[in-house]
């Protein structure tokens, strides 16, 4: 461990401090909608191809948004495979054709599923059908600057909280780029709260019940605490026949993971410790900090273990 | 496989931009998958059949329920405090629908208000557990009022932190025996940590919980002797059955637990000559895995369980657990795309997929449901 006794100290007692002058508004009905893609075969960016399917995934991303819709919110928007381009996730800054603002920066609360990959310390997702923009046509990419190639920028319409339920959507090595992404230059509002996966996730309909927990809780503890509670999966996966409690060090996990911004350190901190669904903080008034939740050596597959 | 998906974009960050998608699948994919699967089988089967693993599992016999030693007033006492009268929700009281079925939600007991003020956040506690108890479903969970200011942990030891949880687990009416206890050197603790990038180019990070994560398996006489670790050569002794557990605490003690589907459910009836070939499982997997969308093995484990069905008219819920189930053993097929090697950046992850199926044939009177 890394822990520096006198900066958290210090960090501590500015958190207290900070929490007072952001916590300002509160349990209001939040609109919610959900991004989803489980059929890519029929689509144009990986057109025939079945391997790329997943057909339970829809109905992961729907326990979360059914849930939230029980607990009083207002479902705004089920988007499921379609005409699921980045259209819907891009910034206008970067295209006039983005539209993220009448789709996914327009609700307070989103979960977005797709695959996921490492576009070099940022979040890509593949997209189901393909659209005109320059060098990620069929991707989002979440994560660092418009001239770096990312398209990804939301809260400054709406969004509050964003849900990835996609593999490598918010690694370790990601946190310092996505800061970015949760306040475009300029923009008044910012996202909160971001929830992803450190390495690669797994899809079964009996994990319906983890996202709609993660919604439940989520009005109980911080959005980051509820979702890393219900989506952490501890030495259940890959593991030999005989080991499969993983006592003999042969299973991996499934590591979920949350970030938030701030002007200053003890600002982001205290919003990821803080904020729900039904205690909505202002807006983020700067990302020159950020700061991490996950579970330190959370070992995923096709990933090391969690370090940030 | 997966097809090199190759971007021509002019712009700097077209490698980082374009991932690495599935090349086109093919007849032969179909077959590398079933043999995949044929070959785990019969390492974890112990021969081209279930069979043997059948009887194995037949011979268990669980001795507990967590409905004969779940008390209310105990568990309100212990995590209220004595002191303390919970708010009950409205139906609580009630264990059936309103159409007479077995009513499988929560009770929920509450200690202060869930919803925030305008400026501030009331302390809140919340038990829930299952109405129909049996059905094995128990959550905790409390926060402090206000701002919660970071709070580094600094007294609980890993050890600690699991000895309290099988305390909780006691205390919640789990039954020990199907708690596997692990052996020494091995704790299923894990620290959940914040942090934040310092001024100096590092990072600080402190731990705030500790989260104990408990499965639930049942002891088999004699284990699986085909199943043993290469290094120690211990043999595999139980079987994995639904239900797990996790607890996460704080120098303060629990804040968070959750013992999730540790249901009454008993054995179900089924006989070693219903007992699937590896060949009939292999087909059956893998074609259901085929149009899940699988075509490449990177990561495959095949576990030995039990699975939670549904009752059947021979095999009926017991009057004291109706909403319980059966349970019939079955294996956990656990698939991912890609392997435990690092990808490189721009190679698509797909996630990777958990199914069960049973290991012997559906019969007229066991219709595997």
């Amino acid at each position: 461990m890394n822990t520096s006794s006198k900066h958290l100290g210090l960090l501590i007692k500015c958190a207290v401090g900070l929490a007072v002058s952001t916590a300002l508004s509160t349990a209001l009905a939040l609109k919610v909608d959900m991004y989803a893609i489980g059929n890519w075969s029929g689509g144009n960016c990986a057109p025939g191809d079945t391997d790329t399917n997943r057909s339970s995934w829809p109905g992961m991303a729907k326990a979360w948004y059914d849930r939230m819709g029980s607990l009083g919110h207002a479902r705004t928007g089920n988007f499921t495979d379609g005409n699921m381009t980045v259209r819907r996730f891009c910034d206008p800054t970067v295209h006039a054709s983005c539209a993220d603002a009448s789709y996914v920066d327009w609700p307070d609360a989103a979960i977005v599923a797709a695959h996921g990959y490492d576009a070099g310390n940022r979040w890509g997702a593949l997209m189901r059908n393909s659209a005109n923009i320059p060098a990620a046509s069929c991707s989002l990419i979440m994560g660092n600057t418009v001239a770096s190639g990312s398209n990804m920028f939301v809260g400054d319409s709406n969004l509050k909280f964003l849900n990835a339920s996609s593999c490598l959507s918010l690694n370790d090595n990601y946190f310092s780029n996505m800061r970015t992404a949760f306040k475009k230059p300029g923009a008044s509002r910012g996202l909160h709260v971001m929830t992803g996966f450190h390495g690669v996730m797994w899809i079964s309909s009996s994990f319906n019940g983890d996202y709609a927990n993660a919604a439940f809780w989520g009005h109980i503890l911080p959005v980051s605490t509820a979702w890393v509670t219900r989506h952490y999966k501890s030495n259940q996966f890959s593991c030999a026949g005989y080991d499969p409690f993983n006592w003999f060090g042969t299973c991996q996990d499934q590591c979920p993971t949350a970030m938030t911004v701030g002007p200053s350190r003890s600002n982001a901190l205290s919003r990821l410790l803080n904020e729900r669904y039904n205690w909505v903080w202002s807006s983020p008034s700067g990302n020159s900090h950020y700061a991490w939740m996950g579970y330190l050596g959370c070992d995923p597959v096709a990933q090391d273990g969690f370090n940030p | 496989m997966f097809k090199t998906w190759i971007a021509r974009a002019a712009a700097v960050v077209a490698i980082a931009a374009l991932p690495t998608l599935a090349m086109a699948q093919t007849a032969s994919d179909k077959e590398r998958l079933r043999g995949a699967i044929s070959a785990s089988l019969a390492s974890v089967l112990g021969g081209d059949s279930a069979r043997a693993v059948v009887d194995k599992i037949a011979t268990v016999k669980p001795d507990g329920a967590i409905s004969k030693n779940f008390n209310v007033a105990d568990m309100t006492k212990q995590w209220f405090g004595p002191r303390t009268v919970p708010n009950p929700a409205p139906d609580c009281r009630t264990t059936q629908t309103a159409s007479g079925e077995s009513d499988e939600g929560l009770c929920l007991l509450e200690v202060g208000r869930r919803e925030a003020d305008m400026d501030s956040s009331p302390a809140y506690s919340v038990l829930a557990y299952s109405k129909n108890i049996g059905i094995g479903d128990l959550l905790f969970a409390r926060r402090p009022a206000g701002t919660v200011a970071p709070a580094p942990m600094s007294k609980l030891s890993d050890s600690e932190a699991y000895d309290k949880a099988l305390a909780f687990l006691r205390a919640a009416g789990v039954p020990m025996s199907e708690v596997p206890q692990p052996p020494r050197g091995f704790l299923p603790v894990r620290s959940l940590a914040i942090g934040m990038p310092d001024d100096k180019g590092g990072s600080t990070r402190m731990t705030i919980q500790k989260v104990v994560s408990l499965p639930r398996a049942f002891a088999v006489s004699g284990g699986f002797p085909w199943l043993k670790d290469p290094r120690s050569g211990q043999v595999l002794a139980h079987v994995v059955a639904p239900g797990k557990a996790t607890i996460a605490f704080n120098d303060a003690g629990v804040q968070f637990a959750s013992i999730e589907g540790w249901s009454d459910a008993q054995m179900g009836r089924f006989e070693s000559k219903d007992a699937k070939s590896v060949s009939e499982l292999a087909d059956e997997i893998t074609d259901d895995l085929w149009g899940e969308g699988v075509q490449k093995v990177g990561s495959l484990s095949i576990l030995i369980s039990l699975r939670k069905a549904l009752p059947n008219p021979d095999d009926p819920n017991p009057p004291q657990c109706p909403a319980c189930g059966l349970l019939l053993p079955a294996v956990q097929v656990m698939v991912a795309p890609v392997g435990p090697e690092l990808l490189k950046q721009g190679t698509l992850a797909p996630p990777g997929l958990v199914r069960e199926y049973n290991l012997v044939r559906a019969t007229e009177a066991a219709p595997n449901r």
